[in-house]
């Protein structure tokens, strides 16, 4: 009996931003049919901050889907996240830059606004009751010190699991593991794994993360997202399937996704 | 010290047919990246051999089916074959022996290095007791991990990381290798590997490559997709403005390619006003808000990004 492990597909989200790739709302509705059908855990299904015709669409996809979280998108910004409140999502997911060049370079702050600002959007969605999980963007070239304080003031606030983001792509699979593992190991919270494939190892990377204790690995349809594309759906179940069950029992019957991308000239 | 590869694009090129003069220039191409040694076949050689002689300056294997052949083809770098034991054992030759000394016969064991082939399914962390157990041997062994589990490139890494130092790799991954071009910039990230070539060549070898093989490279392929440093969503627009280092894991001059704020669905102020300015459109005339909700209405109705030409008719159309 294999040890269960889980997929969230962000197809819908980091997938789309993809200048490769378009999707319309339709498209993206039956696709998280389909994901739902299949046995994904959590889909990822957009950004309401993004405006009305997102939040529709994140709605729909909510009200679709039977069996797989909803979950939306958001900065580290309260009227983001008052945006996905109007979705009703079951998952509120706020993304957090960990490392110091995106909280100096992109955000202008410092280590102690951004905690601050963590904690008061965090709070905010979780008085409202919802189940909160946090992005650590970055987090492959963030300090692992930080990170874990970070965490542990998460796990106070009933987070049960954060994404570990190697928004750039540059882990290997031992650096993947070991940093994975270091995070649990000191904060005990959760962890969902988000690869790049930069340089052609987000399927291998995952699956290491999986074996450092992740619980969850982020994928898309055909591996796509920003530049080389995130964790190809299809190729780590294939890979993790030698060790784990990734909790797909039902893709067989469902066949192959509704919507199909050509990676033609932007 | 650097880490030895053996680029095995030119010994799986066996079944294109192909000009010898496109052939050689991707030769050339190849043989300007930083990797130890370049193996071929003996029908990619002759081919090669009938436009031109090889490009100086690289070490050349040549693969052989026995050791007759370094009579018939004599002054190569190396030999690489099969290994012979390996094939009556009943494996389906999964060890090479290679000969760097353009000898038939070893005259010691450490003359020649074995190539060891697979590991396949030793996805994740899982290679590191295999790998663990090789290098303990102390032999000097290459290591040509394959793709059947989308890992081989990660399999090459980590192997380097260990403290292997040979392994060979392919262009693109063709015939199940490690991808040559990802190995070169993941070993570059690691701090193993000094890259002092111009690696800008990797772009005129996609296009050879494309050309010889009749396969279109994925716009998205790591190191040679032509889109890879393309961005749209708006989040990372703002970012690559103000660092690229924030969302680019090495410059896209290094592999020869170019980044490239695109407009579509996705798009954010920064990017549209950034493009503006690149157009030397003037700003102030203009409602973002409303062109931007033009943008994404026009990107998606056309189910593709906006041209600088589209982006300029819409402009006109809102001023």
């Amino acid at each position: 009996m294999q040890e269960k492990r889980y997929i969230i597909d962000t197809t819908l989200r980091d997938g789309a931003q993809s200048p490769n790739v378009i999707l319309t709302n339709e498209e993206k509705l039956l696709l998280a049919k389909w994901f739902d059908e299949v046995g994904v855990y959590q889909i990822e299904a957009g950004i309401p901050a993004m405006g009305s015709e997102e939040k529709e669409m994140v709605m729909a996809i909510k009200d679709s889907c039977q069996h797989a979280k909803i979950s939306a998108w958001n900065r580290l910004s309260l009227e983001d996240i008052a945006h996905s409140i109007d979705c009703q999502p079951d998952v509120i997911h706020i993304s957090v830059p960990v490392s110091a060049l995106q909280i100096h370079e992109k955000l202008g702050w410092d280590e102690a606004g951004l905690l601050r600002r963590m904690l008061d959007c965090v709070s905010f969605a979780r008085d409202k009751g919802y189940e909160v999980t946090v992005g650590f963007e970055d987090a492959s070239r963030a300090d692992a010190g930080f990170m874990t304080v970070l965490a542990k003031r998460l796990v106070k606030l009933d987070v049960e699991s954060i994404r570990f983001a190697d928004t750039v792509g540059i882990l290997t699979p031992s650096t993947a593991y070991e940093k994975v593992k270091y995070l649990r190991d000191t904060s005990g919270i959760g962890i969902e794994f988000h690869a790049h494939n930069d340089f052609g190892m987000a399927v291998a990377n995952s699956v290491a993360a999986l074996q450092a204790g992740a619980f969850y690995a982020d994928t898309t349809l055909n591996g796509i997202g920003e530049r080389t594309g995130n964790c190809d759906m299809a190729q780590l179940l294939k890979a993790a399937g030698l060790l784990y069950d990734m909790n797909v029992a039902r893709l067989e019957e469902w066949g192959l996704p509704p919507v199909t991308f050509s990676f033609e000239d932007p | 010290m650097n880490m030895l590869l053996t680029d095995c694009t030119f010994a799986c090129l066996d079944a294109y047919e192909t000009s010898a003069e496109v052939l050689w220039q991707l030769l050339q191409s190849l043989s300007r990246l930083p990797v130890a040694s370049i193996e071929m076949t003996m029908p990619v050689y002759k081919k090669l051999r009938s436009y031109r002689s090889l490009p100086k300056g690289k070490n050349y294997i040549l693969r052989i089916d026995s050791a007759q052949r370094v009579e018939t083809y004599p002054g190569f770098f190396g030999y690489s074959m099969v290994d012979r034991r390996v094939r009556e054992a009943g494996n389906s030759g999964c060890k090479f022996i290679v000969l760097p000394h353009g000898r038939a016969v070893p005259s010691s064991t450490q003359e020649a290095y074995m190539r060891v082939c697979g590991f396949a399914d030793l996805v994740g962390v899982r290679a590191r007791s295999s790998f663990g157990a090789l290098l303990a041997k102390e032999e000097d062994i290459e290591l040509d991990a394959r793709d059947d589990f989308g890992c081989a490139t990660a399999l090459t890494v980590e192997w380097c990381r260990m403290g292997g130092r040979r392994a060979a790799v392919s262009f693109a991954g063709i015939g199940g290798h490690a991808c040559l071009e990802e190995v070169l910039l993941s070993l570059r990230s690691e701090k193993m590997l000094v890259i002092e070539e111009n690696m800008a060549v990797l772009h005129k070898a996609s296009r050879l490559f494309s050309q010889i093989t009749r396969q279109k490279i994925a716009t998205n392929k790591p190191v040679l997709g032509e889109h890879i440093f393309y961005v749209e969503a708006g989040i990372h627009v703002d970012g690559i403005l103000k660092n690229p280092e924030i969302y680019e894991p090495y410059p896209p001059e290094l592999v020869g390619l170019t980044r490239q704020v695109v407009l579509g669905q996705y798009s954010g102020r920064s990017a549209i006003a950034a493009k503006l300015k690149e157009l030397k459109l003037d700003k102030k005339s203009i409602d973002m808000n409303c062109l931007l909700v033009s943008l994404k209405k026009k990107s998606l109705a056309q189910k593709s990004t906006i041209s600088n030409h589209d982006f300029v008719e819409l402009v006109k159309e809102l001023a």
